[in-house]
């Protein structure tokens, strides 16, 4: 339990420092007698440079983490920022590197302030990305699974970053995440043995997913944003349905997952408005995930300039 | 509660852009971005020239009939009282009692 900066201090001598870099930046991270963090670190994260320092007072740590039973917790030195003031203090593995996940997310905002980051999954097909814009309960971790499953590659399955200068999407290279309990009604034999199989790193609420290289994109891994999908999962049996909606509507979903506070709210309009200019918009109601994905692949798998015939 | 007799505007600090009949309202002070829907958006519309809320009550009673003007009323001030709220609309001027 971390309780003042000189407990703190005292730790550290006993702490693995571990640097997370990417394009010139880069994040350390002291984790104090908990060596299954700096595994479970590893592995959640793809494309980054990870390298392991020696422990010197003359680089602070962005983040200091600790375990006392099972219970861990940490601290950001330089804002003061603790477990118990955000979540509270993580009662698994799994929960902190959920902690140590979002602050990196926040971590990334901050340092490469020429993107932006969007509460939304994102998966590939075929030469483009498509969006979908996170919602409550709207499913989007368990489709991306899905997809994943069926051969496509995952871009994020909760933030992902935005190239507004090219307008494209850029993976942030963190494993995906199911939320627990499964639904179980709505869910095939198959994808749930998918499940099963790459499973890692779980507690009672969630479960990370070990994806290889051809199913999760590295950090810095981009690709043209080609539609946004808004998603409804239905309670109620029923065909997947994908319905064009205005480039406003998708704006309106886009709005309010937007991550990003420091560019003008002018400037983060303008780049969403590019994005749902340049993509087709829709909304996709479903019931079974299996379904959602099919009807997502009859849509998508080609490139749009083949779906229309153009070059021929 | 929004004065019936005062007259509201636009905040001329907010700006207004309109995607596909979705209108959107943008405060970079703030750093907020509003995504009205259609009441909203049609009681911005008639904010472009300064307007008190009998006004727009009347023209939405006549644009739906069947709704009860107190509803109506209630509504309307309810939603200026927000807008002036998140410094979207402004009062312009206030009746003198």
């Amino acid at each position: 339990m971390l309780q003042d900066a000189e407990n703190i201090q005292a730790a550290q001598s006993d702490a693995r420092r571990l640097k997370v870099a990417w394009n010139g930046e880069c994040w350390i991270v002291d984790i104090v007698d908990c060596e299954e963090l700096v595994a479970g670190l590893k592995k959640i994260l793809r494309g980054w440079d990870l390298v392991e320092l020696a422990v010197s007072d003359s680089i602070q740590p962005a983040m200091v983490i600790t375990r006392e039973g099972d219970t861990y917790d940490w601290m950001l030195p330089s804002g003061r920022l603790t477990a118990k003031d955000l979540f509270g203090r993580p009662e698994s593995t799994a929960s902190a590197l959920s902690d140590v996940h979002y602050l990196l997310n926040g971590w990334f905002v901050d340092r490469f302030s020429e993107y932006f980051t969007l509460h939304c999954a994102a998966v590939r097909f075929a030469d483009g990305v498509v969006l979908f814009p996170g919602g409550h309960r709207a499913g989007k971790s368990l489709l991306t699974a899905a997809l994943a499953a069926g051969g496509h590659m995952v871009f994020g399955d909760d933030v992902v970053a935005i190239d507004p200068a090219a307008n494209e999407a850029l993976a942030l290279g963190m494993l995906p995440r199911v939320r627990l309990p499964l639904p179980p009604q709505a869910m095939g034999r198959k994808l749930r043995e998918f499940l099963d199989i790459h499973a890692t790193l779980a507690d009672v609420e969630q479960q990370y997913l070990d994806l290889g290289p051809d199913r999760l994109a590295d950090i810095g891994a981009s690709l043209p944003i080609r539609a946004v999908v808004q998603l409804k999962r239905s309670n109620k049996l029923g065909p997947a349905n994908l319905a064009d909606v205005t480039g406003g509507a998708a704006l309106r979903a886009l709005i309010s997952q937007n991550y990003s506070t420091a560019m003008p709210a002018s400037v983060v309009f303008d780049h969403l408005h590019n994005i749902v200019s340049a993509a087709s918009c829709h909304t996709m109601s479903y019931h079974s995930i299996e379904d959602a994905v099919s009807v997502l692949e009859t849509a998508f798998a080609q490139n749009p300039a083949t779906e229309i015939g153009a070059g021929q | 509660m929004s004065n019936l007799k005062a007259t509201y505007g636009r905040n001329p600090a907010i700006l207004h852009k309109e995607v596909d009949g979705e209108i959107f309202l943008i405060d970079d002070i703030q750093g907020k971005i509003h995504a009205l829907d259609a009441m909203a958006g049609g009681i911005w519309r008639l904010l472009e020239q300064p307007t008190t809320v009998y006004e727009i009550v009347a023209t939405f009673s006549a644009a739906f009939p069947d709704r009860k003007t107190k509803d109506l009323r209630r509504h309307i001030s309810r939603f200026l009282d927000d807008m002036q709220h998140k410094n979207l609309a402004v009062c312009v001027t206030t009746p003198e009692h």
